[in-house]
């Protein structure tokens, strides 16, 4: 049976970040891409109000919001991720289907997540969480395949995410990872890279994969942060062993 | 009677002064031969330092002009000074004029590769000073707090929404605001469920949120700009910190060229100013050399220098020959460059031309050439005038094209202009263009020939051997030379002079010299000369060949033996390009009864030229002068050249038509051996006339193709006796007695000759003796007179 990996996106950047991982991921595992787009019924909830308006983006601007309006930016939405799958997918040559779901984000991701081999998830600020009406730490926790979370922009972010692919690569087909948390720190200031410590420690992950120099900034020993969480494994980004 | 001239007067050897066998021994020549006024014009004129003291040198082609005035330029210009180097670059604050800088002889070429230096610096430095750790630091310092301000502020409605139970729900193209229960959003049904007023205190706290979001949001573009100026603020720190570092480093290595501190301070406000774009370029790939910063990026050659003249390896001031001075070449040009369909130019395609290179020396320019250039003669003297070199393209001047261009600061003038040039153009200037006379003052006059006097005869030998030994030539043999100075004398047209169109003897030189090597011969002798002259009139023959058959078949009429009435032959010389050769034409001339009218047939049928003409004229009033004194003449006579249908011209033919015409008024016969050639003055004297060489052996071809018979002959004005340098068999048939060549001073010497009768002198009363030809020409005047006396009706006025 084909291995399938399930991506679960929208338009932040984390969620692309989490595509291509999980693209190139697929390419070397020979796994096929599920891509999944999910139309959260909170939001119908949301534009079924009989007072409710939207304030756009760009200039604030505000318009009265119905259903017909949501499900128009939702399909809009939606295609232009089906384009980008079809086009990341096609540069590894990995087959892959886009999947429209309608339901509870969170749910909606469990259930497919069952039946495939892992996950990947961009974690974006708590204002995008929010509008996906999911909760990473509830994923995490239930989810039986291996998740990969997606954090960020940073160089050290992106240097955590080639070392996570590598790491899920090699468990994957052995024990089954049950988790991976990547931590990616969106900011190199020492405070915000505590909150994301203190946000990791909530999603009590088994594996982590991470950067020498970011714990240093946090003033975390490698092990502490082994013994802290229970871990399974750590992998250290800088030295590119776990 | 006249005698024929003597073997001595007839034959002519040049003679060589200097003690030597062959060429090899000679020693090169000292100075210039024979060219005092030429050389003192130039040295006066080459050495006058005012405005308008330009040099017009003018002889013949081939004079040796050229070589001379190159090697005194060379002299004088060793002396003097090398000018300065120029070079252009940008002017900021106006593209399209680049800036000229004058600097040190030198100095140009260390300023430009200076420049690319630092251009190179620069563009390294700006992507280690922006690329680099700190400025990344520094710049997502700012980024962060642009966001931090956003999401801050989004925050703060998010929280006052949640206060009032509200969430803030992000949708694909914006946010909306709904009710929560639990951390949940309210479900419609719910929302429909609860009382009125709470619906509407719900909605309305909505419309308050949105309202506040609206107005948050609206101040994401303030924070976006002040976000960007700060960013520009940081690069114009970091750049302008760099770019002194740099700037600082060239302004001291430059520090006495105040031009170059200027552009060196407009340049760095040009930096600062296009700090943004330069960054913005900083991804593109680097240049591996100064080259393909060049043609790099527009941002780094606008900083980079032109240098169009770079004076630093000369030790005067510079000597130039313009060749082909094009408008383009003599003014310089700007080249454009196609770019995706379109032309570009920047200062960098700014070419230097002659007058550019020449600027603090001379500039050498053939005349011709240059006049036959369009615009180049206007744009010289334009130039020359102004004192300065304004780039301008013929093309631009006729709107031929009109594509992106430049207008270069003029660049100041200093130059001394040498034109090379015919005569004719000198004279055709100085007519045609009143500007000429006020810049060219001083006119250099090339002796096409010189005169054999003061040794000068000696130093033309050492020519003679320099030039073979210039061309390679194997050594000329004594008797070789003597050919040669032969030739020479020839080509001149005169004994006592050399040519000095030098090329055409350095030709004939050359081709003996090949002669020999042909024959494998160590040294270049008389024979090999001699068959190199007889080889080019050979090459040229064709014609003059022709022209021998045709009198030799009698299908044109030269009689050469017998005596006839009015009949001459006279001697003319054709040209058809290099080649002139003599061939001898009849002329006959016949009376009638008339009133004293010579009809030149010639001129009646517009073929005869206006010397020829004149000289009818003049034979006509000397007859009158003659004969005419005591009575009217009252005959009608009418003069041709036979067979002539080219036209001809000249009076060289007017003493054998006063021969011709007195032969048929006296009735005495002319002898046929002879032909004669001369010009005739009111008083009877023969003149000297042109080609005297090619006339007699143009009569003696035709002589000697029927059989010389010890009786033909020439006659020839005296005065043309030192013009005699003729062919070796002519002067041999001569030295035999089968030739004479008879030099006369007056019609009445001819006359006497041709007719082997005695002119005659008059007697006190003014006639002449009756067996004397002019006593006959007399007698017969005297008759026709009567004659028209008795066919006239009495009464008439007629002659006084």
């Amino acid at each position: 049976m084909t291995r399938r990996i399930v991506v679960a996106l929208d338009e932040s950047p984390a969620s692309y970040q989490a595509l291509r991982s999980a693209v190139r991921l697929a390419a070397e595992m020979s796994a096929e891409i599920l891509a999944l787009f999910i139309e959260e019924t909170d939001l119908f909830s949301v534009a079924a109000m009989p007072y409710s308006s939207i304030v756009s983006f760009e200039a604030g601007d505000i318009a009265p919001l119905d259903e017909n309006v949501l499900r128009r930016s939702l399909r809009l939405q939606a295609r232009r991720l089906r384009e980008d799958v079809a086009r990341i997918a096609s540069d590894y040559r990995v087959s892959w289907q886009f999947e429209v779901a309608r339901g509870r984000v969170c749910e909606e991701i469990l259930k497919y997540a069952e039946s495939s081999e892992m996950l990947a998830i961009g974690a974006s600020s708590r204002l995008r969480q929010r509008a996906l009406g999911a909760n990473v730490g509830t994923i995490l926790r239930e989810a039986r395949c291996s998740v990969l979370v997606f954090h960020g922009r940073s160089p050290a972010a992106a240097r955590i995410v080639v070392m996570s692919e590598a790491a899920a690569a090699r468990q994957i087909g052995e024990t089954l990872v049950r988790m991976i948390g990547a931590l990616g720190f969106e900011a190199i200031e020492p405070q915000s890279a505590r909150d994301a410590f203190d946000r990791l420690m909530r999603l009590a992950p088994s594996h982590v994969v991470t950067d020498r120099a970011l714990l240093a900034k946090i003033g975390v020993a490698p092990q502490e942060l082994v013994n802290v969480l229970d871990l399974e494994a750590l992998i250290l980004a800088s030295e590119g062993n776990p | 009677m006249p005698e024929p001239l003597p073997i001595e007067a007839v034959e002519w050897k040049p003679e060589i002064g200097l003690k030597f066998e062959a060429s090899d021994e000679l020693a090169p020549p000292v100075g210039v031969i024979g060219q005092r006024r030429a050389l003192a014009a130039l040295d006066f004129g080459l050495g006058i330092e005012a405005e308008g003291y330009n040099l017009f040198v003018m002889g013949d082609q081939g004079s040796g002009r050229r070589r001379l005035v190159r090697e005194k330029l060379d002299e004088i210009a060793a002396k003097r000074p090398a000018p300065y180097d120029w070079c252009y670059v940008s002017d900021f604050d106006d593209e399209r004029s680049p800036n000229a800088i004058r600097l040190p002889r030198g100095i140009g070429e260390k300023f430009g590769d200076r420049m690319a230096q630092f251009v190179a610096d620069l563009q390294e430095s700006f992507r280690t000073a922006f690329q680099g750790e700190e400025y990344r630091r520094l710049t997502q310092v700012i980024e962060e707090e642009f966001r931090e301000q956003n999401e801050q502020a989004l925050n703060e409605v998010d929280q006052k929404a949640n206060a009032m139970g509200l969430a803030m729900v992000r949708l694909p193209t914006g946010f909306t605001f709904a009710p929560t229960k639990d951390g949940q959003i309210l479900p419609p049904e719910a929302f429909g469920q609860l009382p009125e007023e709470e619906r509407n205190a719900i909605a309305a706290n909505a419309r308050k949120m949105e309202t506040e979001l609206q107005r948050a949001m609206r101040q994401v573009p303030t924070w976006a700009f002040a976000a960007r100026e700060k960013v520009r603020a940081l690069n114009q720190r970091t750049a302008a910190l760099t770019l002194d570092f740099l700037l600082d480093s060239v302004k001291r290595d430059f520090a006495e060229v105040a031009e170059i501190q200027e552009f060196l301070e407009d340049l760095r406000e040009d930096v600062l100013e296009n700090a943004d774009l330069i960054i913005g370029a900083l991804g593109s790939p680097r240049a591996s050399s100064v080259d393909e910063l060049v043609t790099g990026h527009p941002f780094y050659r606008r900083y980079l220098v032109n240098l169009i003249i770079d004076n630093g390896a000369l030790s005067g001031a510079p000597v130039v020959f313009e060749d082909d001075p094009t408008l383009d070449r003599l003014l310089g040009t700007i080249e454009h460059r196609a770019e995706m369909g379109t032309l570009q130019t920047d200062l960098h395609l700014i070419r230097p031309g002659a007058l550019h290179r020449a600027n603090g020396g001379y500039l050498v320019i053939d005349a011709r050439k240059l006049l036959i250039s369009p615009a180049s003669w206007e744009a010289l003297k334009r130039s020359v005038f102004a004192g300065e070199i304004r780039i301008q393209s013929a093309m631009q001047a006729l709107g031929i094209i009109s594509t992106v261009s430049l207008e270069p600061e003029p660049i100041s003038l200093d130059v001394k202009i040498v034109l090379i040039g015919d005569r004719r153009i000198y004279y055709l200037l100085n007519d045609a263009d009143p500007e000429f006379a006020q810049l060219f003052k001083i006119a250099v006059d090339w002796e096409d020939s010189i005169r054999l006097e003061n040794g000068e005869a000696d130093q033309y030998v050492q020519l003679l051997g320099s030039m073979g030994r210039e061309a390679k030539l194997k050594p000329f043999t004594r008797s070789a030379l003597s050919q040669i100075l032969r030739y020479a004398a020839r080509e001149a047209g005169d004994r006592e002079r050399y040519t000095m169109q030098l090329t055409k003897v350095r030709s004939l030189m050359i081709e003996a010299g090949h002669l020999a090597n042909g024959r494998g011969a160590p040294r270049v002798d008389e024979q090999d000369v001699a068959s190199a002259l007889r080889a080019q009139i050979d090459r040229l023959g064709r014609i003059p060949e022709l022209v021998r058959e045709t009198i030799e078949q009698g299908v044109i009429v030269i009689e050469t033996e017998t005596s006839v009435i009015g009949q001459i032959n006279g001697l003319s010389v054709s040209q058809i390009g290099a080649l002139s050769f003599g061939r001898p034409s009849r002329i006959t001339a016949r009376v009638g009864l008339g009133r004293g009218e010579v009809v030149d047939i010639e001129r009646e049928v517009e073929m005869g030229g206006p010397t020829h003409s004149k000289g009818v004229l003049i034979l006509a009033s000397y007859l009158r002068s003659v004969f005419g004194a005591a009575r009217p003449l009252s005959l009608r006579a009418s003069l041709v050249f036979e067979q002539s249908y080219g036209g001809i011209d000249g009076d060289s033919a007017s003493t054998a038509e006063t021969c011709a015409l007195v032969s048929a008024i006296g009735e005495v016969p002319i002898d046929q051996h002879f032909a004669i050639t001369g010009s005739i003055n009111q008083r009877g004297q023969v003149q000297a006339i042109g080609g005297v060489n090619e006339k007699i052996e143009g009569y003696f071809a035709v002589c000697e193709a029927r059989g010389l018979n010890g009786r033909h002959g020439v006659i020839i004005p005296a005065s043309n006796k030192r013009h005699l340098v003729l062919e070796p068999k002519v002067v041999e048939a001569v030295r035999a007695g089968y030739f004479k060549i008879f030099a006369v001073s007056t019609v009445a010497e001819a006359l006497e000759v041709l007719t082997g009768m005695k002119a005659g002198l008059p007697d006190a009363k003014g006639s002449y003796p009756e067996d004397t030809v002019f006593g006959k020409v007399e007698r017969r005047l005297q008759h026709l007179d009567e004659l028209r006396r008795a066919s006239e009706p009495r009464g008439d006025g007629g002659f006084k």
